[in-house]
């Protein structure tokens, strides 16, 4: 078995997509942390694990992270300006999942599901869709610097939601927010795609384009709505929701942004065998029977519509699509048939941490859970750019 | 011999302004230099000697010490605007040493006064007061006659913000930029804690002398920027009689509700809630201010929260306030109350359970002025209803000269 060089991980050059035999380096030595070595090596020895390294990667990085999921939501629904005994937590979320009957008072009953736990959820839900939608576009721009927002998409999205509140379309239908914001979503991607495929020929590098000038131009209109609105409240109603947060989930948000997120999330795992191919280069993807722009088109529609969603529903948080997929492939590697399923589950992790510490850090105040993953993700960003360039001068 | 100097710079003055004006293609109105009354001075400078006592020959009120904050006896009428009895005796007005005035015994012109923007000096009363806070634009319009304010703000005349909406509509609005300032050809321009560095520098450049009051957030509506801005324009008895106003008010409240401390106050937060977030008054707010004037205990505060902070419906379970205040206008406030009225997860709540959860007027409570003193008065009201049922608050009146 081969490994990375870094984590111990088994090297993402394995199966049908490691080199042809005669170029292989051949296989590397196992090195890394010990720990880890003896992690995977304990993985290894499973039968069906050690048959196939993508479904051993997959499972040496969804283990840890699903107990690092599940003892965070158990902590995130027992903590909180309220006071709720643990005991009396695990009865209620073992009643919510129909099992037994929670002895706990109402009040403690309804904090954990009509408040905590649709929170934890749509944490969840919109962690895992900047996670995958990161882990898309790092690999369709061939760059781990780019972002589920790099083409436009966040801001579209949240030119959407400034005009539902503007125009009161938000107070008149409950939906009209969300449905707005991801129409607003599409329609960046739209103009986008549009601008970079102009001329009959597509671009990766002028998407790359328009989408900064196109974000750069819808940052302008949103400031020019938010000057001119003469209603004041919705002015204030703007500037809130562009803040971004969760602090207002509720369980109808979990079950309208769910299906998009799962869908998206599916598109692109189902995809990214070719995404892979995709990242070599667009002639030898071809070669090898890949429908580029098919593959590509569709990559750029799942990341979007899970990116529009996620800012329909939470405002623009910035910096998870960013850094989880990064963290993710220096541990497990850039294979996308494990990167992706794991940028959705590092995605609910990382936002479900920091949703959980921006409600607790200052309770019974928040803060926004922008300020905490902008906390946490620009040093990573930061540390990223000089690691990258201490390489490069290296070579 | 100076007048025409001063006169003959002036129209220079003007006429460069003019020309850097047409150049620039700018506003239509023209600015002009500031009239010869005030001047700017970067450095303190010893305070001149009195020249006269203030023009008034009937002094209102005689304020025996000389104290920032003066407060009248609390007096046990039912009413909440009692006037000072005006004396038949004119005594010499003793202005209260304020924070801001170099020296307090000079009535006369000029005289000097000292903000965050350093020391100006003020030749004669200004005529075209512009201030660039909604606070400090309800102050002025308390101290001066009408004709004496340039113009006002867009926000001084929102009713959702302003408490002198009503007044406003009869005044020019101007719009903010240094350009807009320069236009209404101001000689004493009010700037906000908030006010931008540049706007300030480009308008003291221009010859025109800039007062930075700073604004507390204060129930007991900001007396010593009262005094202050008093003494700037040239309204100390005014100036006198709306702090003495001021006290009377805060302490009739005070006289009626249990003393700082007392286990009957009730717990009290004040929230608001834009596109579905709460906000809550912390402590150091003006909601958090005039909850403990009138008589309750900021449960935001005692748990600890400062400033204004975003909170969870669960979070307002925790305080378990016995009233919440929602100072907000617009359907969202009857809204934020249907919601929390409904909202199962408050239903032990006392708040909820004796629906005591009110709407109040905004301008009382964020506008950094006098006003606050009548967000206190409908705060006790609607906290110890039974103590203050023979009373009828008013609002403050618009200074009319008499």
């Amino acid at each position: 078995m081969l490994h990375t060089a870094d984590s111990g991980a088994p090297d993402l050059r394995s199966d049908d997509d490691r080199p042809p035999a005669g170029q292989s380096p051949g296989p590397t030595p196992v090195r890394g942390k010990p720990v880890l070595r003896l992690y995977w090596g304990w993985l290894g020895r499973s039968p069906a694990l050690g048959r196939s390294p993508v479904l051993l990667r997959l499972a040496g990085g969804a283990l840890p992270l699903l107990a690092a999921g599940a003892a965070l939501t158990l902590f995130a629904a027992a903590m909180g300006p309220y006071s709720i005994p643990l005991a009396h937590t695990f009865d209620i979320l073992l009643q919510q999942i129909g099992l037994g009957q929670a002895a706990a008072p109402e009040t403690e009953q309804a904090i954990i599901a009509s408040i905590r736990l649709p929170r934890i959820a749509l944490a969840l839900t919109v962690g895992a869709a900047l996670g995958v939608a990161g882990a898309v576009m790092q690999g369709l721009f061939r760059n781990p610097m780019a972002d589920p927002g790099i083409i436009g998409v966040s801001t579209g999205g949240a030119l959407g939601a400034v005009a539902a509140i503007a125009t009161g379309a938000q107070a008149a239908f409950a939906l009209a927010l969300p449905a707005m914001s991801f129409a607003g979503a599409a329609g960046a991607l739209a103009l986008v795609y549009a601008v970079a495929s102009a001329g009959g020929r597509f671009s990766m590098s002028a998407l790359l384009l328009s989408g900064v000038a196109v974000s750069a131009f819808i940052a302008a209109i949103i400031s020019a709505i938010i000057l001119f609105t003469e209603n004041l409240e919705a002015q204030r109603d703007m500037l809130f929701w562009l803040a971004g947060g969760l602090d207002a989930s509720r369980w109808s948000d979990v079950r309208l942004s769910l299906p998009f997120v799962l869908f998206g999330v599916a598109v692109a795992a189902v995809m990214a065998r070719d995404l892979n191919l995709l990242m070599v280069s667009e002639d030898e993807a071809r070669a090898l029977g890949v429908r580029v722009g098919l593959t590509r088109n569709s990559l750029l529609l799942a990341a979007s519509l899970i990116t529009g969603t996620a800012v329909a529903f939470s405002g623009t948080i910035a910096f998870v699509g960013l850094i989880v997929p990064h963290a993710l492939r220096l541990v497990t590697g850039a294979d996308h048939r494990t990167l992706i399923p794991l940028s959705a589950l590092g995605g609910c992790v990382f936002m479900l941490a920091a949703d959980t510490l921006a409600r607790l850090v200052i309770a019974p105040a928040e803060v926004s859970v922008g300020i905490i993953t902008a906390l946490v993700g620009a040093p990573f960003f930061l540390a990223l750019l000089i690691r990258n360039k201490a390489r490069a001068s290296m070579l | 011999m100076l007048n025409r100097k001063i006169v003959l710079a002036a129209a220079m003055a003007a006429i460069a302004l003019l020309s850097l004006a047409a150049a620039a293609c700018g506003s239509a109105a023209q600015p002009t230099v500031p009239p010869p009354s005030a001047t700017t001075a970067p450095t303190p400078t010893p305070a001149p000697t009195p020249t006269a006592m203030p023009a008034a020959p009937t002094a209102t009120m005689a304020v025996a010490a000389p104290t920032a904050t003066p407060r009248p006896t609390p007096t046990p009428a039912p009413t909440a605007t009692p006037r000072p009895t005006p004396t038949a005796t004119p005594e010499p007005l003793i202005y209260p040493a304020t924070p801001g005035i170099v020296d307090p015994s000079n009535l006369g012109w000029p005289r000097e006064v000292e903000t965050a923007e350093g020391v100006i000096i003020l030749d004669a009363p200004p005529q075209r007061i512009l201030t660039y806070s909604l606070g400090h634009d309800e102050m002025a319009l308390a101290l001066v006659l009408a004709e004496r304010i340039a113009a006002l703000g867009k926000f001084t005349g929102n009713p959702s913000y302003s408490n002198v909406a009503d007044l406003a509509a009869d005044f020019p609005v101007y719009e903010k930029g240094a350009e807009n300032v320069l236009a209404e050809n101001p000689d004493i321009f009010i700037v906000s804690k908030s006010t931008k560095a540049d706007i300030v520098a480009l308008i003291k450049e221009a010859g025109i002398p800039v007062a930075r009051p700073a604004l507390e957030d204060a129930a007991e509506g900001n007396i010593s920027q009262i005094l202050l801005m008093g003494y700037l324009l040239g309204a100390e008895e005014r100036a006198l009689e709306l702090a003495a106003e001021i006290g009377e008010r805060m302490d009739l409240v005070a006289a009626r509700v249990p003393p700082p401390g007392d286990p009957e106050r009730p717990a009290v937060i004040s929230i608001t809630r834009w596109s579905d977030s709460i906000s809550i008054s912390g402590g150091g707010t003006t909601g958090s201010a005039i909850i403990e004037a009138a008589g309750g205990v900021n449960a935001a505060a005692r748990d600890g929260i400062d400033g204004f902070k975003t909170i969870s419906v669960e979070s307002i379970l925790a305080m378990n306030p016995d009233f919440i205040l929602i100072p907000q206008d617009g359907e969202g406030a009857a809204k934020l109350r249907d919601d929390l009225l409904a909202d199962p997860v408050l239903a032990t709540v006392p708040a909820v359970v004796n629906a005591q959860i009110h709407l109040v007027h905004p301008p009382n409570y964020i506008v950094l002025s006098h006003w606050t003193v009548r967000g206190v008065e409908r705060t006790a009201q609607l906290l110890y209803p039974e103590r203050f049922a023979d009373v009828t608050f008013t609002d403050f009146a618009p200074y009319d000269g008499n």
